[in-house]
């Protein structure tokens, strides 16, 4: 037994390495990332691999792949690379969105910060987040596939090390999960805000369609995230591997015919032996967790993963095309694209490039054109437009027919009066 | 990003080119329309 001690020590330092993504396959990769991500799928939702911490509603990526390309990769992987980001919007509408509640009240600016890093609290405040669920995800591993099931959680291979096996199955449960997210409507007045900027319509310029080739804009308005992964592990081997069970020796609990407090004092001393040496002994990468063994036999052990902040596995996003000249085109569902429920996101239109309206002013337009005429309101309103993140210019609100209730708020709002004036003057 | 107002009325065009002209724009345009009602652009 005291040989076998150190040799379980190693295994234990050992065992991550054995079932190292680093060491499989470029193959083994990408079938770890599609057996993960189809969970994520089963859920309605893209798959974030690998697991991030930083992936943030408002985040506004570059796609430099074709639709057919990416539902291919999509098809094959699981999940979709991150390429390039663009921009990172703090989007403007969270109070609206949650009103005062999931501890978001004063904190608009400042999501999902506040969470992750809660003013005089030295731990994080996602609980107070809204939540989300996923099914548990069962995976199977035979001899020479062992890396083929690894997830993204070190709670795997350090099971399979402990139960020093050929053959297994198991389950991952996603827990603690939550999430937080944005509407379209109004994340996408701040891309179209964001994307009228001359030094961003110079950079989407670059990507304007090119030989056939198709760019894309991926703005991110809802994240999901887990702060625990609960890991069980069963051996279906007949008998062990080639190495020497000194792990799997300690943890053939109980004993022959042990006195039944031999076996509690047993039990959890060997829990609490395999804790000490798995925390003691594993090099956790950031974003890390700690990894406590819930209950271990000699066939099956379980595990719970916590990670240090919750972490991103998944996303809802959708995509603009890039058209010539830095223009973006219509929404489209990124899911519902991978999915082939919708076409790809079309080019713009010549509407989508030129803002226009249809004249029909009303009694408002002649109280707004009369306000800016002078320099200094003409740019107290055009500061109001840009924190509303409205793009239409001022001539085309004065004159616009459906711009009617626009201008209605911009009197009511500056206090114009005037013959609709309903704040008085 | 190019801006216009269409389906103006003759006698409006001279506002909504001053419209634009006051919001900074160098360059307006008219076009009349063929059903006579004319488009006011910037570029």
């Amino acid at each position: 037994m005291r040989r076998t001690i150190p040799l379980a020590i190693a295994l234990l330092l050992t065992g991550c390495t054995l079932f190292s993504p680093k060491k499989a396959t470029t193959q083994q990769l990408e079938n770890v990332a599609k057996e993960w991500c189809l969970t994520m799928r089963a859920s309605q939702v893209l798959c974030v691999y690998p697991l991030s911490e930083d992936v943030q509603v408002g985040d506004v990526y570059l796609v430099n792949t074709s639709i057919a390309n990416q539902v291919k990769q999509y098809t094959q992987n699981g999940f979709l690379p991150f390429d390039m980001l663009l921009t990172r919007m703090q989007p403007v509408n969270y109070r609206a969105m949650y009103a005062n509640a999931y501890a978001t009240q004063d904190q608009w600016g400042n999501i999902p910060h506040q969470w992750q890093f809660p003013a005089n609290a030295p731990t994080n405040n996602w609980a107070a987040a809204p939540h989300a669920a996923f099914p548990s995800y069962t995976f199977a591993v035979q001899q020479g596939q062992s890396l083929k099931l690894a997830v993204p959680v070190q709670a795997v291979p350090i099971g399979l090390s402990l139960l020093n096996t050929t053959q297994a199955h198991g389950a991952i449960e996603i827990d603690d999960a939550s999430t937080y997210g944005i509407d379209q409507l109004s994340v996408d007045q701040q891309v179209e805000a964001w994307a009228a900027c001359p030094a961003t319509r110079a950079l989407l310029a670059r990507y304007a369609p090119d030989a056939g080739n198709t760019h894309y804009v991926r703005v991110i308005t809802r994240v999901y995230l887990t702060g625990k992964v609960n890991v069980s592990v069963t051996n279906d081997a007949q008998r062990g591997g080639g190495l020497d069970a000194g792990v799997t020796s300690a943890a053939q609990l109980p004993s022959a015919a042990p006195s039944p407090g031999d076996v509690a004092t047993g039990y959890s001393n060997l829990v609490t032996t395999l804790n000490n040496t798995i925390n003691g002994g594993t090099t956790i990468a950031k974003p890390g967790g700690s990894i406590r063994i819930a209950a271990v036999s000699s066939r099956s052990v379980s595990l719970n993963e916590t990670f240090d902040r919750p972490i991103v596995i998944g996303y809802i996003a959708y995509d603009r095309a890039i058209g010539p000249g830095g223009a973006l085109g219509q929404a489209r569902s990124t899911l519902q694209q991978m999915e082939g429920t919708v076409d790809p996101a079309p080019q713009p239109s010549p509407n989508d490039v030129t803002q226009s309206v249809t004249f029909g002013p009303d009694a408002n337009s002649m109280v707004i054109r009369s306000f800016v005429k002078d320099a200094a309101n003409r740019t107290s309103l055009q500061n109001w437009l840009n924190a509303q993140t409205i793009t239409l210019t001022i001539p085309l609100i004065i004159n616009g027919q459906d711009q009617a209730p626009l201008r209605q708020r911009i009197v009511d709002e500056f206090n114009l009066g005037g013959p609709c004036g309903t704040a008085g003057n | 990003m190019a801006q216009q107002v269409t389906d103006i009325p003759r006698s409006e065009v001279g506002n909504v080119v001053q419209d634009f002209v006051d919001n900074g724009e160098e360059k307006v345009f008219v076009e009349k329309q063929p059903d006579g009602k004319y488009t006011v652009s910037v570029p």
